[in-house]
Parts: C-alpha cells; structure tokens; sequence
C-alpha cells in the first residue's frame, strides 16, 4: 500500500469515529427535541465519501459523479443523466432545453403555452415564464393534490406544446391520462420529480415516462447533495442540449481533462465563425453555468445506496400518519395515492375541511410552539403571490381547489429522520389542539 | 449519448487479418457496457487516475459489438504512431482504460418507422454498422437495408460471419460486396452476398438502390469515400438530411 493509499484509509477511519463522536446518538426527547419536517439522514459513509473527494482535490465533476449519474440513470431506467447544482435549476434546464434551436421544426417558440398548475413549488412554474412562454393553469384536486386530470384536454388549444408537472409531494399525477394527451397532441412532458425519487407508477419510475425528468437533492429531499439537482431523459440530442446550456452554452462537450473527445476541435465550421475555430470555445446555446462539485456527488453517491431503505421509511411514516388521521376524517381531508401510483411520499399532506371549527394557520402555529414543524403546501396559489401578479396566463376554469390548498393544506415530515416515536408524540400534541378546541367555551351555552 | 463511464479492462482477443488491420475484444461488464449502435470508443493505453482525471493520450474507435454484452469489439488499421504501439502492446490480457461512448452516428437518430436504410461502409468503417445490423435481428419490424461494403480484398472482410448471420436472420438485408482485388469470384464464400470487382461508384449506389423509396444514406469509411458519396449524393439532388456522414476521423 502507497504512503498516500495508507494516509487516505487512516483519515477515512478517523472520519467514521468523528461521526460516532457527533451525530450517532443523537435521541428525540419529547417536548425538547424538535419534530423536523425533513432533514438529511446520513452515517459514516457520506462524510467518508465527501472527504475522499476533498482528497482527490479535483473539485469539479469527476468519478463520483460519474458513478452517481450512472447508477442514478440505472435506478431511473434512462440512459442520460445531467447532474446540476440544484432541481430548480434541473427545473430551468429542461424547459429550456426544449426551446433549442438544435430541436429545429420542434423547438417551443415564445408565446407557445405550457401545461401546469399553480399549486406548488414556484421553480416548476417558473421555467415557463422564464422562457417567454405562457403558463396555462389547470385545477387540482384535494385529495392526491395533482392536476385535475380530467379537465387537462380541456386546456389544449393550438399554442400548446408541452405539460410541465410535478408529482405532488411523491405521489404520481395520473400518468394514464397525461402521457395518452401527449401522444395525441404530440406535446412534450416534463416530470418535476423534486419530491417523488422512487414513486412508481403502474411498477415503472416516475421521471421515464416524459421527455425529461427533473430530481432535486437539497436536504429536504429523498436523497440529497447538499445543494444539487439532475435532469434525466433517454432522448440523446435532448441530453445534449441539457449538458450545453448547463456548461455556459457550450457546444463540446469535453469534461475537465479532456480534449478533443468530439475529433472536432479544429476542424468544424460553427455558425459565422471562421473554419477550425476552437470546438472548446463555440457556444451552440446562451447557457448558464449550473455545475455540481465532486464533493457533492460523492456525497450522492452514498445517499443514493440508502434510497432503497429511505423510501421505506417514508412509506411507513405515511401509514402511521395515515391512520392517526383517519380518526379525524371530519375535520381533515386526507392525501389519496393516484390509482396505479405506488408513492415514496415526500410528506403527509392534510386539508382542514371548511367546517372544522379551525384554521390550519391555528393548528400549525399551535404544533410550532410545540416543536412540531409543519409547512404549507409550498407558495399555495401562485398566481396571487407578489412576483407572479403580471405574469401572462391563461386560467383554464376556476382554480377552487387551488385556492383552498393555499388557505388550508398543510404537510408533516415523512422523512427517515422520524419514527413511530416521533409521530406519536406529534399526535399527542395534534390531539390536545382538537380537544382544547372541543371544550366548550366559558359563558357558552350548553 | 448515453452517459459517459471510464473502464479499466483487459485484452480478450486480437487477430490480426494482415496488411496491419487487426480485430480487438476487451471483456468488459455487461451493465456498463451501453452504448447506441453506431457509437465510439475512446480507448487509452497509459495509465489512468480515476481520482485526478487527466485524460491520457487516446484514439476514438466505432464499437463493432452488440451492447451489454461481455465484450467490446473494435477493429482497426495500422496507420500512425498510436496504432502501430496498438499492434504491439495489445495483446491477450492487457489493460486498457476504455471511456465510452460518444458520436451521433446513429441510425435510429435520423429514420422514422418503414424507412429504408442504405448503409455505406469502406474497410473498417464497416464498425459502426455490425451492432446496428445485429439490433434488428430481434425486430419484428426491422426496416428494409440495403449494404454497400468496398474493401480492398477479401482477406480485409474481417465482418463475414457478423453478415453471414445478418444475411440469414434478416429477410429485409441485402448486400453488395465490392472488392478491388479480386482474382476470381469463386474465392468469394456465399452465394447470397452479391460481389462486384472494383470501387463502388454513387451511380451504381443509385443504380442498386432505385427500388427503395426515399431511403436514408449512411456513409462510413476512410474520408475520400465519405466526401465521394456525400458530394455525388447531393449533386444528384439527394436531399441533405438523407445522407448522414460518420465525420469522425
């Protein structure tokens, strides 16, 4: 063994008894411990990886993230995977791609409309209208929190060129009805999969079944880097197209220590550019500069080993919160997995029903005193949020539904962090709220 | 293209087919042995840090097997400095790192269902077509193709059993062999691959292919070939996305 193979294994082993020293007993202490809602769940591993990077001291992409998108892309069931440094900007990437001169006849032009909803995390929404082209916002339902499938069609008009949708927190929109609109109307379909990793639909991945899906490994999610994201597609031009406008626009596609890997680099004619101009500086695209760090991969590369047994526990902590919930079915409306669908939850997510003699801003800000953390179902409507009043739009009947998600869905934590534990005592506390609200109040009649 | 991965793998086999044209198979790991038929291989022959990656130095060649196979296949002419080190170190055994796969050339990118396929190829540009080739032995649906091959002489027909099976599995294949020197057709092998003395002319490409409805050109061979067809093609007012050009040289 090298002296640097020797030092590498000794750092590795101290880095695993600093992490016993750490983080490895850490306990939830009921009424001191705080119920997080999410929240990276890691072990030795990562720490190990993340240093074995920082040893490597390449920085940029390099064999963890080869490994990463290659196993991602095996897990997904696709063959190109374009690691990015965040699921908004996997989220900016894939819609952009599709505005590609590269797609020719097939590019979606300016003023084309784009299918989506409003309820939601705003960097779903936000490509469209970054792009120039105009949201056209279909209602959802309360139950699985998804677009109303039913009245997609409904909102076809010549202009169309594209669905974009997330799958509400981990469960799957009705792919049934969405992917049979696609194929009619010949539109294309991006899956913001950001909180749905391993959600299946009919025992297939969610994110294969558009033209790109988009994940997003921020810490609140399945599995996370840290800050990180990925765009994945099995179309080989599209994934081309990703990986320029991720790299400042470029048309090589050369990593770092590469030249040439294209036989190209002086002998290709680009636009007006003089003949042999140098491949490695002809931009095909007006790009951005949305890289990851090896360090970052590294640490996917041991989440994405722990997302077998993360989903796992999501769907457990779901059943758990499931039934505590179902007791209250008067006061709350439950989250329904889309038939066929087989989510790996992101959150439980419940509705105050209009008649349950409180507000959802009333339970969450009691559970918050409580350390319980709860968050609403993301910026609500986003239509009547500050920076989205002017944005041009068409509304595709009214948006009820939206609205009351906006007024009263909120979500608890699935996440591996918490367990049965956890969410007993988070209901013991959800179950002093509903009573103190059942008292009868002083000077009320009997 | 598929994701990109560097493997270290060893040398399966070689045989050397004379005149410094050799045949290489690297065992490699079916799961990550994925690539487009019609993809390339850049194949290094100096050692390689995974954790620092400065590329060493490299040459790109069209893969000539099937993908999550066992094996990768290339084959090759002894033409500069790399490759003559090429015929000398690889032998049975030997490590290489391989880092794949890349290009555009692939045929399925540029047809749509029911179109017919011509396939141009000179010598080792035959690569890029064998795995293309052996992916429509499962079709059920496999289009009408239509093979062009130009080699020198018939010892340089290193892809004769590939084609022999082709020839037989697929219904829709045909192909016509041209040989420069040939001394009698009776050394030829088959019955069934038609062979001609002398280069491929574009009017007898056209000549051969007239009962083909619109069909898709693929040119693949050394780059005086591809120029020849390419610019004999156009003049004959083949439109430009019918004829597809494997640029890599």
């Amino acid at each position: 063994m090298s002296v640097e193979d020797e030092l590498r294994a000794h750092i590795k082993d101290l880095v695993k008894r600093y992490y016993d020293a750490k983080f490895r007993r850490r306990k939830f202490v009921p009424g001191k411990s705080v119920v997080r809602y999410a929240g990276r769940v890691f072990n030795h591993e990562e720490m190990q990886n993340v240093v074995d990077s920082a040893l490597d001291f390449w920085l940029t992409e390099g064999r963890f993230a080869e490994q990463f998108v290659l196993e991602f892309s095996d897990y997904i069931g696709v063959q190109n995977a374009m690691l990015t440094n965040s699921g908004s900007s996997a989220n900016l990437l894939a819609m952009t791609s599709l505005t590609s001169g590269m797609l020719d006849k097939n590019a979606i032009l300016a003023g084309d409309e784009v299918i989506t909803v409003a309820a939601g995390f705003p960097t779903t929404l936000n490509p469209i209208i970054q792009n120039g082209l105009v949201p056209v916002i279909v209602d959802i339902n309360l139950e699985t929190l998804n677009i109303d499938a039913g009245r997609i069609e409904e909102a076809i008009s010549p202009k169309t060129r594209a669905i974009m949708l997330a799958h509400a927190l981990g469960n799957p929109f009705n792919l049934d009805v969405v992917t049979d609109i696609v194929k009619r109307y010949k539109l294309y379909l991006i899956e913001d999969c950001c909180d749905s990793l391993g959600s299946t639909y009919r025992n297939r991945k969610v994110g294969s079944f558009g033209d790109l899906g988009t994940c997003s490994f921020y810490p609140a999610h399945h599995i996370t880097m840290g800050e990180g994201g990925i765009v994945f597609t099995d179309d080989d031009l599209i994934a081309k197209i990703v990986s320029s406008l991720r790299d400042w626009g470029r048309d090589c596609y050369c990593k770092g220590g590469e030249n040439n890997t294209c036989g190209r680099r002086f002998n290709g004619k680009h636009g007006m550019l003089p003949a042999g101009y140098d491949h490695k500086y002809v931009y095909s695209h007006i790009g951005y500069n949305l890289k990851v760090t090896d360090m970052q991969a590294a640490v996917g590369v041991a989440q994405l080993k722990k997302l077998p047994s993360f989903i796992k526990s999501r769907k457990q902590n779901f059943r758990l919160w499931h039934a505590g919930f179902s007791l209250w079915e008067d006061k709350f409306i439950l989250p329904r997995a889309t038939e066929n669908a087989d989510p790996a939850w992101f959150a439980y997510p419940v509705t105050v029903r209009s008649d349950a003699g409180f507000s959802r801003t009333e339970l969450v800000e009691y559970l918050s005193t409580h350390s319980v953390e709860t968050r609403n179902f993301f910026a609500g409507n986003l239509l009547r949020q500050p920076g989205y009043l002017r944005v041009v739009k068409r509304i595709v009947g009214d948006l009820t539904n939206t609205d009351k998600a906006m007024t009263s869905t909120f979500f608890l934590g699935t996440y591996p962090g918490i367990n049965e534990e956890v969410i007993e005592y988070s209901f013991s506390i959800i179950r002093q709220f509903l009573d103190s609200r059942a008292r009868p109040r002083k000077g009320a009649p009997n | 293209m598929p994701n990109v991965r560097t493997i270290k793998c060893s040398v399966e086999s070689v045989v050397d087919h004379g005149d410094g044209v050799y045949s290489v198979t690297f065992h490699v790991s079916p799961q990550l042995n994925r690539f487009r038929p019609g993809q390339f291989v850049h194949l290094a022959l100096d050692s390689f840090d995974p954790a620092e990656p400065l590329w060493p130095e490299s040459r790109v060649f069209s893969i000539a097997s099937e993908p999550n196979s066992e094996e990768l296949k290339i084959v090759y002419s002894v033409k500069g400095t790399f490759t003559t080190r090429m015929s000398h170190e690889l032998k049975e055994g030997r490590e290489v790192w391989l880092k794949y796969p890349y290009g555009n050339f692939t045929v399925d990118r540029y047809i749509v269902p029911s179109t017919s396929i011509v396939l141009i190829a000179g010598g080792t540009g035959m690569s890029p077509f064998v795995p293309y080739l052996k992916s429509n032995l499962l079709k059920v649906d496999a289009p009408t193709i239509c093979l062009v091959y130009a080699i020198r002489k018939l010892s340089m027909f290193v892809f004769k059993s590939e084609l022999l099976e082709v020839i037989e599995r697929l219904s829709t294949f045909s192909v016509y062999l041209f040989v420069e020197e040939l001394s009698k057709k009776t050394e030829l092998l088959d019955r069934r691959i038609d062979i001609t003395v002398g280069r491929p002319s574009v009017e007898c490409l056209i000549a051969k292919t007239s009962k083909l409805a619109s069909p898709v050109f693929f040119v693949s061979g050394p780059p005086g070939m591809i120029d020849y067809f390419r610019t004999g093609l156009l003049e004959r007012k083949v439109e430009a996305e019918r004829v597809v050009v494997d640029e890599w040289e």
